[in-house]
């Protein structure tokens, strides 16, 4: 049976692992390949990698990082954070990463979608989408809204008919990542996660307020998620790896035991 | 001796974390490029990502599929098939038409089957093996019904004798994961990825002939 995933996810800017609460206030927390490689050995069963340095030029400090993280670690994991075109795309797969996350590059030209994906394969190709709750706009027919810019900015797109959109367009997986729950720990956005995962048929990964094992029980069942991203609950060192899972499979959860 | 290991690239895609797998567990790859440096390698391993039609088509057109036909009639070299790699050993595949194989097993490579359930194809994540039976290598030295191996993949084998199915795998339906004949093996999942697990496999096989 397949299990569901456990996806640690670290921010990185400018080769320093950092973690964000609510896209603001931004802590330096440790390094990215020790970080990735004491999750590995503890069992975590996928790693994203979000770049958020802020200039362009310091950029292949990212691929450096990248390398470091395939030549120690053997378990999937993508990256993100200022992809634009297909040879970005391309740098970050040759250098060993999995696939590739998708976010504002993708909103501002969807075709970045499919042409990743033609070239790389769907399997490579993961929507990562930053969604706020927003009922004041009636052209949401879902309540909910797709931002960009670290939540920043606004696009009056439904982040549902973005999703179904992004899957014909050739995404392999989506992050939903919710902004209003993002760093707060107090469980992930139900109803979102549900209604998305109940509009496509490609798996969907829960993001955004994962503070306790029981908050990802739930993602799994109410969220209707195949994976869930995880992070401070990891970085500040309150539950490890194999603390999540001991809790999820004591409830009867399909999750891969190390 | 250390075991040298080619590492077929016919522009399938990424062998970065194939090759950076294999120098972890202590052999040496090296990527083969071309078809005469085939027979450079105490090991050989045939990774894959994509569609059947399009790779059958270019290591036949590159001369890769006569190198890999002689080293399998001469069989003195061992040769794991990953993923695609796996699929291409087999008789045909159904992806997208219908695709010869280079016939090594008497398998069909068909689309995974997940009737009327809620499982998505492809088929991708932590996922059991269920062990059919031993081998005469210690090529099974960590492969456990209890440890989950990685797979992305959304078309499967089918193998017309059983005798050849080390270990099968249930998604929907159930399909073989690992095969072998002799020193020939093929595993759907992604050792390279599989963790310890993984690794332990990859290790075992590099060491096929090596003591």
């Amino acid at each position: 049976m397949l299990s569901k995933r456990i996806i640690a996810c670290l921010d990185v800017r400018d080769g320093k692992l950092v973690k964000s609460v609510q896209f603001v206030d931004t802590k330096e927390v440790g390094d990215p390949v020790a970080a990735a490689r004491s999750y590995y050995e503890d069992g975590i069963d996928e790693l994203v990698f979000y770049d958020i340095t802020a200039s362009s030029d310091r950029r292949d400090i990212m691929i450096d990082v990248v390398s470091e993280v395939a030549s120690q670690v053997f378990i999937p994991f993508s990256v993100g954070g200022g992809l634009r075109s297909v040879e970005d795309c391309g740098r970050v797969l040759a250098a060993g990463a999995e696939k590739v996350n998708l976010n504002t590059a993708a909103v501002e030209n969807p075709e970045l979608i499919t042409e990743v994906s033609e070239a790389f394969g769907a399997q490579a190709v993961v929507l990562s989408m930053d969604v706020r709750k927003n009922d004041a706009l009636a052209v949401l027919t879902s309540g909910y809204e797709i931002v960009t810019h670290g939540g920043r900015k606004p696009t009056g797109m439904d982040a549902v008919k973005w999703a179904i959109r992004g899957e014909k367009l050739g995404a392999g997986e989506l992050v939903v990542n919710a902004i209003d729950t993002d760093g707060m720990r107090e469980g992930y956005e139900l109803i979102l996660t549900r209604i998305i995962s109940d509009s496509v048929s490609i798996p969907v990964i829960a993001s955004g307020g994962g503070g306790h094992p029981e908050h990802l029980d739930e993602a799994f069942t109410l969220g209707g998620a195949d994976a869930a991203l995880v992070a401070s609950m990891l970085h500040y060192g309150d539950y490890s790896v194999h603390d999540i899972k001991s809790y999820l499979d004591e409830l009867g959860l399909p999750v891969r035991l190390t | 001796m250390t075991a040298r290991v080619g590492v077929i690239d016919y522009g399938c895609g990424n062998l970065k974390s194939v090759a950076n797998a294999v120098r972890y567990v202590g052999a040496e790859p090296k990527l083969v490029t071309a078809p005469y440096q085939i027979n450079q390698h105490s090991h050989i391993i045939l990774p894959g990502v994509g569609a059947f039609g399009a790779a059958s088509e270019t290591l036949r057109n590159t001369g890769f599929e006569e190198a890999l036909q002689q080293l399998h009639a001469e069989a003195q070299v061992p040769i794991l098939g990953i993923c695609l790699g796996m699929q291409l050993m087999c008789s045909y595949s159904e992806e997208g038409g219908k695709y010869e194989g280079f016939g090594w097993f008497d398998a069909q490579v068909i689309p995974i089957d997940v009737g009327t359930s809620a499982l998505k194809v492809p088929h991708m994540g932590w996922n059991s093996l269920s062990i059919q039976r031993e081998t005469e290598f210690e090529g099974l030295h960590g492969l456990t019904e209890k440890s989950d191996v990685y797979f992305l993949h959304s078309y499967c084998v089918n193998c017309s004798d059983s005798s050849d199915i080390v270990a099968t795998t249930t998604h929907g339906s159930e399909f073989t994961s690992v095969f072998s004949k002799g020193i020939i093996w093929g595993v759907q999942f992604h050792p390279e990825k599989s963790q310890i697990t993984g690794l332990n496999f990859l290790k075992a096989f590099t060491r096929i002939g090596q003591d």
